[in-house]
């Protein structure tokens, strides 16, 4: 008597698990940090990392540009290049001037998580971001790599992917 | 049924039938196949994937910076659906994640008989367990050598990568993908890949062998793979062929039916012919 009963929820869950999976793959690839709470600094999917800003800034000296934008950059593409003659890094693109509160824009507004096309192939904020640390915190390969990780990202959270 | 009722029932099916196609609203796209490309030569061998992978599904996660596990070859096992793998190539050491390669036309799930072994309609090959009788011709027909069984288990089940097909149904990203900082894994639809990957080696001409693997191999699979060097040397099997493995049994288990009923109606037949007919003994007697 269990048999009839059994393939029944076999059937049934063979049909939710397609439905569910057709429902993932339709819906457009998340795009991290596009949201309403998009910062310049994008809630890293792995773990929490630190970041000591002060310190790269005051202590070390470090300019702005230096890091929120290669300044060797192809040239960006923008509608209005008027705005953008000479300066690879525009403060304003994201710090407003005059407005109440400047929400910085989020790297991923630009460097997008999943890219649409070929042409949209520019590199994920992620590795934008992975990259600029990698200027002078050599990441290395193997070993050295996963020590890596931990410098930045707190202990035990990295290769935790974040629910 | 009489004339009038079969008139009736003629009717009301039209009347459904119009009514339906009038309500018809313009469907969906069809499902695309998803998958990931890996490009070695941007893996930097951090294992954050195997970690991800691990966390994600529960299993134990590696101790990446102590064990050591990139001074030998290793394989998914049970507990462990992906690894990372280091080669020494005429081009430098270089990383290799293996896992499931998700095939479009996986021979694991044309080998299972129960359907346990599924190919879902955007890509993930999944493993169901109510369905499974524990025959294990999935783990002897993959090209791969992917599924992995539980032997030391008391209800033994297979494991293998199922591309984070519950991560996607919420419109995530496989766990591994996510984990990766340099982006050597990118999730899409295979369409995307392909292109993506033509282009990079277009433009890379010299940074790329001019091969995209799982383009082709077995029939196409999910996990593409680009590399600096040739595919052999990372470990890869190039004597696959390009033809789905269904494809290899296809023309035989269609043959079974026509066989087991085709053969014996002929041979009754050419019985019924031979047979001398009970009249004629005696007409020419």
């Amino acid at each position: 008597m269990s048999r009839p009963a059994g393939s029944l929820a076999a059937a049934g869950l063979r049909v939710v698990a397609v439905l569910v999976v057709v429902a993932g793959c339709g819906s457009a690839p998340p795009v991290a940090g596009a949201g309403e709470d998009a910062t310049a600094a994008p809630r890293p999917v792995v773990g929490e990392a630190r970041f000591p800003h002060d310190m790269h800034a005051e202590d070390l000296g470090f300019e702005c540009a230096e890091c929120h934008h290669e300044t060797n950059a192809a040239r960006l593409r923008v509608p209005h290049e008027e705005y953008f003659e000479d300066l690879w890094i525009e403060c304003g693109i994201c710090h407003r001037e005059g407005e109440a509160a400047a929400t910085p824009q989020s790297c991923a507004a630009c460097h997008h998580d999943s890219p649409a096309s070929t042409a949209d192939e520019t590199l994920s904020a992620k590795v934008v971001i992975h990259r600029s640390c990698w200027g002078c915190h050599d990441s290395g390969t193997g070993v050295e790599a996963s020590r890596g990780c931990g410098f930045c990202h707190l202990d035990g959270a990295i290769g935790e992917v974040m629910p | 049924m009489n004339r009038r009722r079969f008139l009736e029932t003629v009717g009301v099916a039209g009347a459904t039938l119009a009514a339906g196609a009038a309500r018809a609203e313009p469907t969906a796209p069809a499902p695309e196949f998803c998958g990931v490309l890996v490009d070695t030569t941007r893996c930097i061998g951090c294992r954050a994937c195997e970690r991800a992978c691990a966390s994600e599904q529960g299993f134990p996660v590696p101790e990446v910076e102590h064990d050591g596990a990139l001074e030998r070859m290793r394989d998914t096992s049970p507990d462990r659906w992906t690894v990372v793998n280091r080669y020494q190539t005429s081009g430098g050491e270089v990383f290799v994640k293996r896992q499931c390669m998700h095939c479009w036309q996986p021979a694991c799930v044309a080998a299972c008989l129960t359907r346990a072994m599924y190919k879902t309609e955007t890509g993930p090959v999944i493993w169901r367990s109510p369905q499974c009788m524990g025959c294990r011709y999935c783990m002897v027909s993959c090209p791969f050598d992917v599924p992995k069984f539980e032997y030391h288990e008391w209800n033994p089940k297979i494991q293998k990568c199922d591309l984070c097909w519950r991560r996607l149904a919420h419109g995530r990203k496989p766990a591994c993908v996510e984990a990766c900082p340099t982006d050597a894994l990118m999730f899409g639809r295979k369409r995307d890949l392909m292109e993506i990957a033509r282009t990079r080696i277009y433009n890379h001409p010299d940074r790329y062998v001019h091969k995209i693997y799982g383009e082709h191999e077995v029939g196409g699979t999910g996990w593409l793979y680009l590399a600096a060097v040739p595919f052999e040397e990372l470990g890869f099997r190039a004597d696959l062929g390009t033809t789905p493995y269904p494809e290899y049994t296809r023309d035989f288990l269609y043959g079974v039916p026509l066989v087991l009923f085709g053969l014996p109606a002929l041979l009754y037949a050419l019985h019924e012919l031979s047979e001398p007919r009970a009249g004629e003994g005696r007409d020419e007697a």
